[in-house]
Parts: structure tokens; C-alpha cells; sequence
């Protein structure tokens, strides 16, 4: 099932909505992906 | 936040997860985002039971610790003044960007407005079947958006602001300026503006063009001080501080007044059986009220709403009761400006 929520990103001062999509797959081996993250250095901080 | 979650005793959906955060060109910091991924997982997860049209109106920002709570993390308040809404919808957008819709019906602006103002700036702009959607919201403070899929009810109670020129070309009683529009221009341009809209806004004032000096501030007050010196009285009109506080108190006098009835904070929002049992009129204040409501041809409608209008004035005044002055008032915002 798809579950959409709403954060933020800050740029300087302004403040801009980020829509946070997580997919719970039924099928498929158990595991977290994200995809979204500009910085790779992000991405591999977040595997779990 | 595998931990995080586990921790705060909900059960992390063993599966495959994939998680979005889009537009993906924007720079995000990473560790802001594991409150929002953390409840999108547990959403997505459909075991779990929860408000979930609330949860969807909610920004989540900020990081967890391995037990769930939540840690320091800069940006709260521009996360916090992105929430506050206050809409102001361009004028070119379609009755589905206003009302909401979609076939998985999403809410629009006059929901995302909720609680807050909605303001349609050059109102006679906007085409005329996207305001005239504007009424159901206006009167019943939600909509209800019917599609193929199903019925969806989003709340919709907001302080509808608008503004409008006098003439399509914006110098109608301007002091130097003359305009050049002519009558049948001009009653066509407000035709734009139906009657039944008109009559389900509460205030309708006249704004003077504003000379350039006066917007910066700077004259007005050397002359102020000026006549100070001069030892005459010069009455400066109120600051929006002052009637900020004037406000905050009226909107408590309101919080008091509705504290036994659910869902309701302001006068605005009082039906006609309310209004009735909050605002009850002296025979004198009566008289004077029926008298106006001949004089000027209100409808059913206006009549309850200059009871309600005379009875903010009252609360901003800080009368008990409403007198023949606050419905005179009341009256007079009604007076055809446009």
C-alpha cells in the first residue's frame, strides 16, 4: 500500500513542501529503498 | 528508524519498502526526514489504524532517536509559517484548483485555506463558475466533492478576503487620474461578481488609492510630531498592534461565548439558531435593525449576518451587549460599494 506525507525542505529561507512517498510492497524481498536524496552520501546513511 | 519504530512498539512491516521524496532536485537534509518516512511506513502498513485525513493535512519534519523521540533539528519554524496557511489563489485557477476534485479527489485551495484566509486577489478576474463554487464552502465551512470513485468531504471553513478595482481600468473617483471606461464597461465588470456572492460577505469597504509618501511612512510621522510642538491634539489613527490586541480579546470574549458548543470559535460561524440563542436583541436595537432591514432591502441572510457583524463590533468594543450603534455599523460595511 501507498502512504503519501507531507514535509519540508528548507532552501535558504523559504520553505518548500516535500511529498514523502512510501510503498509497502506485498511481494518482493524485505528491504528499504529510497529513492529522491540529491546527496549519495544520504542515501547510503539510510539504509535501515 | 527501523529501531525508532520497533521501539515505540509498532510492528516494522518486514517487506519491501520503497520510499520517494520528490521533487527530488530540491536539497534535503538527510536526517529531517526520518519522522516522515518513519510515518509513512507505518501508514503504507495498512495494519495499523489511524486519523488518516488528519495525518494527510500535517507536515512531519525532524529527526529520531533509536527510541522514537524526536531530536533537535533546525527549520521547525519555516516548517511551522509553511503550515499557517493563507492562501491567495491566482486568478487563472479552474474550479477543480479551488474546490478540490481530481478522479482521486484531492482537496483545493479553499481546503488547504481551512482555518485561515483564503484571499482572491482582482476577484472579478476570476472566471464566474469558479467563484460561484465558492457558496457551499462560504455558507456549510466544507465541501463535498462527488467523483466516480466515491464521496469525499473536506473541511472548508475560511475567511474569505477579496479584492477587486472600482472599474476595469482602476481609476473610477481616483483624485488626479480620470478613467475611461464608461458605464456599460463598468456594469459589465461587476457583473462578474454575482449578487448571491455578494451578499454572503460580511464587509464591503471603499480603499482610497494611497499617495506614495504616505505608503513609506516617513511624512506622517514628521508631521505628527510637528503639530506635537505646536501643542495641537492630532489624532493618529489606530497601529495594527493595538488592534491586534483589541482582536485577541474579542476572539477571546468568542472563545468563552462557544466554549459549550463543538467545532465553533467565532461569531462568523454561527448558524441563525445560534444567533438567536448568543445574540439577543433589546426591543430598541430591534426596532432600529428592522427599520435598516427595510430601508436597505436586505435578504434573510443579511439580516443574521449584520447580527453577527454587530456582534463582533460589540466584542472588539467590549460591550456586553449589541447596540443600536454596532448594527448601524454592521449596516453601513453592507452599503453598495460595488
Amino acid at each position: 500500500m501507498l502512504a503519501r506525507v507531507k514535509s519540508v525542505a528548507t532552501v535558504g529561507l523559504d520553505a518548500c513542501e516535500v511529498m514523502v512517498e512510501v510503498d509497502v510492497a506485498e511481494k518482493g524481498f524485505p528491504g528499504l529503498k529510497i529513492v529522491g536524496f540529491q546527496i549519495k552520501q544520504s542515501v547510503s546513511q539510510k539504509r535501515e | 528508524m527501523k529501531k525508532a519504530i520497533q521501539n515505540s512498539r509498532v510492528r516494522y512491516p518486514d517487506k519491501k519498502i520503497t520510499i520517494n521524496l520528490s521533487p527530488a532536485d530540491l536539497p534535503k537534509v538527510g536526517s529531517n526526514y526520518d519522522l516522515p518516512i518513519a510515518v509513512g511506513i507505518i501508514l503504507a502498513n495498512e495494519e495499523f489504524e489511524c486519523h488518516r485525513d488528519i495525518v494527510s493535512q500535517a507536515y512531519f519534519y525532524g529527526e529520531l532517536g533509536l527510541d522514537g523521540s524526536l531530536k533537535h533539528s533546525r527549520g521547525v519554524l519555516l516548517t511551522a509559517m509553511l503550515a499557517k496557511e493563507n492562501r491567495s489563489p491566482h486568478h487563472t485557477t479552474s474550479m477543480i484548483g479551488l474546490i478540490g476534485g481530481g478522479t482521486n479527489p484531492m482537496p483545493g485551495e479553499v481546503s488547504l485555506a481551512h482555518l485561515g484566509v483564503l484571499f482572491l486577489d482582482e476577484m472579478p478576474e476570476f472566471s464566474r463558475s469558479v467563484l460561484e463554487v465558492l457558496r457551499q464552502p462560504m455558507e456549510d465551512g466544507k465541501v463535498t466533492i462527488t467523483r466516480a470513485l466515491g464521496r469525499v468531504e473536506y473541511p472548508a471553513s475560511f475567511m474569505l478576503m477579496a479584492s477587486a478595482n472600482p472599474c476595469p481600468c482602476g481609476y473610477l473617483n481616483h483624485p488626479t487620474k480620470e478613467c475611461q471606461c464608461g458605464e456599460r464597461n463598468i456594469a459589465k465588470y461587476r457583473r462578474r461578481v454575482s449578487g448571491p456572492i455578494l451578499d454572503r460577505i460580511d464587509l464591503h469597504v471603499w480603499v482610497d488609492s494611497v499617495e506614495v509618501d504616505k505608503l513609506t511612512g516617513e511624512n506622517t510621522r514628521v508631521k505628527s510630531l510637528q503639530d506635537k510642538d505646536e501643542g495641537l491634539t492630532f489624532s493618529i489613527s489606530e497601529t495594527s498592534k493595538t488592534i491586534r490586541e483589541r482582536v485577541m480579546i474579542a476572539r477571546e470574549i468568542q472563545n468563552k461565548r462557544f466554549k459549550n458548543v463543538k467545532g465553533m470559535y467565532t461569531n462568523a460561524r454561527m448558524g441563525n439558531k445560534q444567533v438567536k440563542l448568543f445574540c439577543p436583541l433589546n426591543q430598541e436595537v430591534k426596532q432600529f435593525l428592522t427599520a435598516a432591514s427595510h430601508k436597505f432591502d436586505l435578504s434573510a441572510r443579511a439580516y443574521f449576518k449584520v447580527i453577527k457583524v454587530a456582534r463582533t463590533i460589540a466584542d472588539l468594543a467590549g460591550e456586553v451587549n449589541i447596540l443600536p450603534a454596532h448594527i448601524a455599523e454592521a449596516v453601513q460595511y453592507r452599503e453598495n460599494v460595488w
